[in-house]
C-alpha cells in the first residue's frame, strides 16, 4: 500500500511483456503478429509539475517515483506482465526469495548474488540493512528523521533487521504483518548505495542518487528536466531504450499540447477535455490502467447532520454515479458506490451499495428527521495538481443534492491551503472535504489506514472522525491474519459494515488513462501507475 | 466623428445597463440548473448559445453575469470616486505636509501590483465577491486621488479662484461652487474609462479564483471553466469572453469620445 497518497487523474503504467503477444491482444491496439522489439533509441516522458528530490526514502506522488523506480531496486517487486490478472502479483527482486516463520513475525530474504548498485559497489544484505537503518535506527549513521515519516507505513510494525552474511537479510516484526512482502514493493522502499548514501549525505542523496536499477542516473538540467541512461550492467533484463528524459511542464494543457506535437512520447496526466481530443489523434493511443482508488467526500461523522448514518446513506444515494462518470468525465473514471474499488482483493459487487436513488435519499433524510433544506458546509480543493475535475464534479453534486433537499456551500481553497487544513482534520462547522486517493499497491491494509478510530488526526487520515469499534476489531484481526483467504474473509466483513455506515460519500474510481504515441511500443495494462521501462522500446 | 464613437459605444454601454436590469428577469433558464444529460448542447431555439460542460444554458448565464459584472466595475468606482475627490481635495487645496504625507502613502500603494493585492486579500478574507469589491475599491482609489489633486492645484491658481476668495466666499464655496464644477469633466472621462477597465479586471480575478467563485454566473468564471473546453467547444470560452470585450470597448469609445467634447482643447 502506497500510503495515503491524495493524487488526482494522471499516472500510468507498466510495460512490459514477455511474450509480445500477450500484449498486443491485451492492449487491443494493432491486430496481426507483434513486430519484433527494436532496442535502441530515447523515450521521453512528460511529467505533471516539478520533480522533486531523486531520494525514493522522502518521495510521496507518482511523479518523481516513476523516475527513482528506474534508478532503484526494491527487496520484491511486482510482476507487470499480467494484464489478464485484476492485480499485479509479486516477484523476486534484489531478494532472490524469501520465508516467514510460522508466527508470521520473522521474514528472512535470500539476496541476489553479484547485485552491483551504479557505483559499482556491491547490493548484500549490509547494504539492505543500511537502508532499513535510515528509517529505523536512531544510532545509525544514516537515520534520517523524514525517511523515517515516510516509510513509518511499513517501520512501525518491525522491532529489528539483521544481515549475518551477504546473502542473508532478516526483518523481525513486532507482530505479525502478512502485508510485508506488498509494502516492501513500495517504490518508496528503493535501495540506496550506502557508499554513496555516505559521500552525500542524507540531505544531497536525491541529487546524486546511486541505485542499482536498470537505468542510472544522467543528468539534471537547470529546467529540471532529468534525464536516465541504459545500465549495461544490470544483472535482471536489459532496457531496449538508451536512454530516457523526464521533462517537466507546469500546466496540463502544455503537457497535452507537448503530447500532440510529439514533443514528448508519454503523458501519465490528461483532463477530459485532452482524452477527448487525443483519443481522436491516429498518432496516440490512450490507455487506462485501472489502478485502486476511490474519489470522495468525508463527511463529519463527530458533529452536525452528518452524524446521522440514515443522513449519510442518503447523501451517498442522491449522487447520479453514471452521469458524473460517463458525461461529465467523459468515461475517464467509473462509478464507485462503497469503500473497496475494482483492484483491491477485497474487491466485490456487494460491497458497492450505493447507486442513484433520489427517492430513496429524500426517504432517509424525513426518517432522520433532520430539517430540511440540509445546510452543509464542504472543502473543495480548486487548485494544484490534484483533483482537476473537483469543482466541476462538485457542482453536479451541489445540483443533485439540492434536489434532495441538501444545500451545500462550498469553502474553495488552493491545494496547498486545503491539505494544510485538512491535516487537521475536519472542524465542528464542516460536514465534509472533497478529495480522493489511490492505493498503489493492492493490499487491503489500507482500510485500517483510513477507516480505524486510531489513525484520526494528528495520527493519520481518518479526517472526519469515524469510529466503529466493530470496524476497529476486524481491521486489527485482519491485519495480523495469517491464512489469506481468511484475511480477505474478515477485511470484506469490516469493509461491509463501512459501506453500510456511509463515513463517506463514495463518488467514482478514477481510471488513471494515459497517452501514448503509437511509436512506443511495451506499455501494458495492469493496475499500477508505474511502468516497467525494460520492456519498452520505440519503433522507427 | 466623436459623435459616432460615443454613439455606438453608449449602445454597447445601455446595452450592459439593460442586460444587468433586465437579463435576469427574462433569462430563459436557470443559470445555475445542472444537466449533464444536455451538457455541451449546441446552439437551438431553447439554448439559443447552446450549453455549457454542466449543461447550464449560456444565454442565461450570461445575462446574470451581466447584474453581476456591472455591479463589480461600478461599486469600486463610485467608493473610489467619493474617496478620490475628498483626498483629492484636501491634499491639493490644502497642500504642505498634509499633500506631501498623502502623495507619499499613494507612491506606495501604486507600487502594489492589482493582483498581488488581490491574491493578499483573498488570503486575508478568503475568495468571493466582498474580496473582489474590495480589492478594485484599493486599486481604483490612488489614481483618482492623484487626478483630483492635480486638477485642484492647477484650478487654485486660476484668476476666479482668487476673485471668489477676495470676494469673502468661504473654503467649502470655493471648493464646491468654484473649482468642483470646473474639474469634474476630466473626471468623469477617466471614471468611465476605469469602470470598462474594471470589468476586466473583476473577469480576471474570478478567472483566477480570486474574485467571485463557481458555480456563480459571472463572466470570469464562464471563461474559466470554459478554458478546459477550449479545444472540444471554444464558445463556451468565447462567448462571456465576447461579453467582457463589448462592454469594455463601450465605455472606452464613450470615455474617449466624451474627454474629446468635454475638452475645449481638443475640439477642433
Amino acid at each position: 500500500m502506497r500510503g495515503l497518497r491524495f493524487t488526482r487523474r494522471r499516472f500510468v503504467a507498466r510495460g512490459l511483456t514477455t511474450m509480445a503477444g500477450i500484449w498486443s491482444s491485451a492492449i487491443g491496439e494493432r491486430a496481426g503478429a507483434a513486430p519484433a522489439p527494436i532496442a535502441g533509441g530515447t523515450l521521453v516522458i512528460g511529467s505533471e509539475g516539478q520533480h522533486q528530490t531523486l531520494d525514493p526514502h522522502v518521495l510521496t506522488g507518482t511523479v518523481t517515483l516513476h523516475i527513482t523506480s528506474l534508478i532503484y531496486e526494491n527487496l520484491i517487486t511486482q510482476d507487470m506482465t499480467h494484464p489478464e490478472l485484476k492485480y499485479v502479483p509479486l516477484a523476486p527482486g534484489v531478494a532472490e526469495s524469501w520465508t516467514v516463520s510460522g508466527d508470521g513475525t520473522v521474514y528472512t530474504f535470500r539476496i541476489r548474488s553479484g547485485v552491483r548498485f551504479h557505483d559499482g559497489t556491491p547490493l548484500d544484505a549490509a547494504a539492505v540493512k543500511a537502508n532499513f537503518d535510515r528509517a529505523l535506527d536512531p544510532s545509525s549513521p544514516f537515520y534520517y528523521p523524514p525517511a523515517k515519516g515516510n516509510l513509518n507505513f511499513i517501520m512501525r510494525w518491525v522491532d529489528r533487521v539483521d544481515a549475518p552474511n551477504p546473502a542473508t537479510f532478516i526483518v523481525r516484526l513486532k507482530q505479525p504483518f502478512p502485508s510485508l512482502p506488498e509494502e516492501l514493493a513500495d517504490r518508496r522502499m528503493g535501495l540506496i548505495s550506502p557508499t554513496a548514501l555516505r559521500k552525500a549525505g542524507n540531505t544531497d542523496i536525491g541529487a546524486h542518487p546511486v541505485g542499482s536499477g536498470p537505468f542510472r542516473f544522467g543528468s539534471k538540467s537547470t529546467d529540471n528536466t532529468i534525464t536516465v541512461d541504459r545500465n549495461p550492467a544490470y544483472w535482471g533484463t536489459k532496457p531496449y531504450l538508451d536512454r530516457i528524459i523526464f521533462r517537466p511542464y507546469p500546466d496540463p494543457t502544455a503537457l497535452g499540447a507537448a503530447l500532440q506535437t510529439g514533443e514528448v512520447d508519454v503523458v501519465f496526466t490528461l483532463t477530459v477535455d485532452q482524452l477527448t481530443t487525443l483519443s481522436k489523434d491516429p498518432n496516440i493511443q490512450i490507455q487506462y490502467t485501472d489502478l485502486a482508488n476511490v474519489f470522495f467526500w468525508m463527511l463529519n461523522t463527530r458533529n452536525g447532520p452528518t452524524t446521522s448514518k440514515q443522513v449519510r446513506q442518503a447523501l451517498n444515494y442522491a449522487i447520479n454515479r453514471r452521469a458524473i462518470s460517463n458525461e461529465l468525465l467523459k468515461g475517464s473514471v467509473r462509478p464507485c458506490g462503497g469503500p473497496a474499488p475494482v483492484g483491491n482483493p477485497v474487491y466485490e459487487p456487494a460491497l458497492l451499495p450505493y447507486d442513484y436513488n433520489p427517492a430513496k435519499a429524500k426517504a432517509l433524510l424525513a426518517a432522520a428527521k433532520v430539517p430540511l433544506p440540509l445546510e452543509l458546509v464542504v472543502m473543495l480543493p480548486t487548485s494544484g495538481a490534484e483533483l482537476t475535475d473537483a469543482p466541476a464534479v462538485g457542482t453536479v453534486m451541489q445540483q443533485e443534492l439540492r434536489d434532495v433537499g441538501v444545500n451545500v456551500a462550498f469553502e474553495r481553497m488552493e491545494w496547498a491551503a486545503f491539505l494544510a487544513k485538512a491535516i487537521k482534520g475536519l472542524d465542528d462547522r464542516t460536514a465534509a472535504l472533497y478529495t480522493g486517493w489511490d492505493t498503489g499497491t493492492q493490499d487491503p491494509y489500507w482500510f485500517e489506514t483510513m477507516f480505524s478510530s486510531a489513525s484520526a488526526p494528528p495520527n493519520g487520515p481518518n479526517r472526519a472522525w469515524y469510529s466503529n469499534s466493530m470496524v476497529d476489531q476486524l481491521l486489527a484481526k485482519a491485519r495480523h491474519e495469517l491464512n489469506a483467504t481468511q484475511r480477505i474473509t474478515t477485511y470484506r466483513k469490516a469493509v461491509a459494515i463501512i459501506a453500510d455506515d456511509a463515513p463517506w460519500i463514495f463518488i467514482y474510481q478514477d481510471r488513471w488513462p494515459r497517452a501514448i504515441r503509437t511509436k512506443v511500443h511495451g506499455f501494458v495494462s495492469v493496475p499500477c501507475p508505474y511502468v516497467d521501462m525494460t520492456k519498452v522500446w520505440l519503433a522507427k | 466623428m466623436r459623435r459616432w464613437q460615443v454613439v455606438i459605444g453608449s449602445c454597447f454601454v445601455l446595452g450592459f445597463v439593460t442586460a444587468a436590469i433586465a437579463g435576469p428577469l427574462v433569462a430563459p433558464h436557470d443559470p445555475y440548473r445542472v444537466d449533464l444529460a444536455r451538457a455541451l448542447a449546441p446552439p437551438s431555439p431553447q439554448f439559443l448559445l447552446g450549453t455549457d460542460t454542466l449543461g447550464r444554458d449560456i444565454v442565461s448565464r450570461l445575462a446574470w453575469g451581466a447584474r453581476v459584472a456591472f455591479v463589480v466595475s461600478t461599486v469600486p468606482v463610485i467608493v473610489a470616486l467619493g474617496i478620490g475627490l475628498a483626498a483629492g481635495v484636501v491634499a491639493g487645496y490644502a497642500g504642505g505636509l498634509l499633500d506631501y504625507g498623502i502623495m507619499r502613502i499613494l507612491d506606495v500603494w501604486l507600487a502594489f501590483p492589482t493582483i498581488l493585492l488581490a491574491l493578499g486579500l483573498a488570503a486575508a478574507l478568503g475568495p468571493g465577491l466582498r474580496t473582489a469589491l474590495i480589492a478594485m475599491m484599493v486599486v481604483n482609489a490612488p489614481p483618482l486621488i492623484r487626478l483630483v489633486r492635480g486638477l485642484v492645484l492647477a484650478a487654485k491658481e486660476h484668476a476666479y479662484v482668487e476673485a471668489a476668495r477676495s470676494l469673502g466666499a468661504s473654503t467649502p464655496r470655493v471648493l464646491v461652487r468654484h473649482m468642483l464644477v470646473n474639474i469634474v469633466s476630466p473626471v468623469i472621462v477617466y471614471t468611465t474609462l476605469q469602470t470598462g477597465r474594471n470589468v476586466i479586471l473583476a473577469a480576471s480575478l474570478s478567472f483566477l479564483g480570486l474574485g467571485i467563485q463557481p458555480p456563480a454566473a459571472d463572466w470570469g468564471v464562464m471563461l474559466s471553466e470554459g478554458r478546459s473546453v477550449i479545444a472540444l467547444a471554444p464558445a463556451v470560452a468565447t462567448i462571456p469572453g465576447l461579453a467582457i470585450f463589448l462592454v469594455t470597448l463601450g465605455f472606452n469609445l464613450v470615455g474617449d469620445g466624451m474627454r474629446d467634447i468635454l475638452d475645449p482643447l481638443m475640439r477642433s
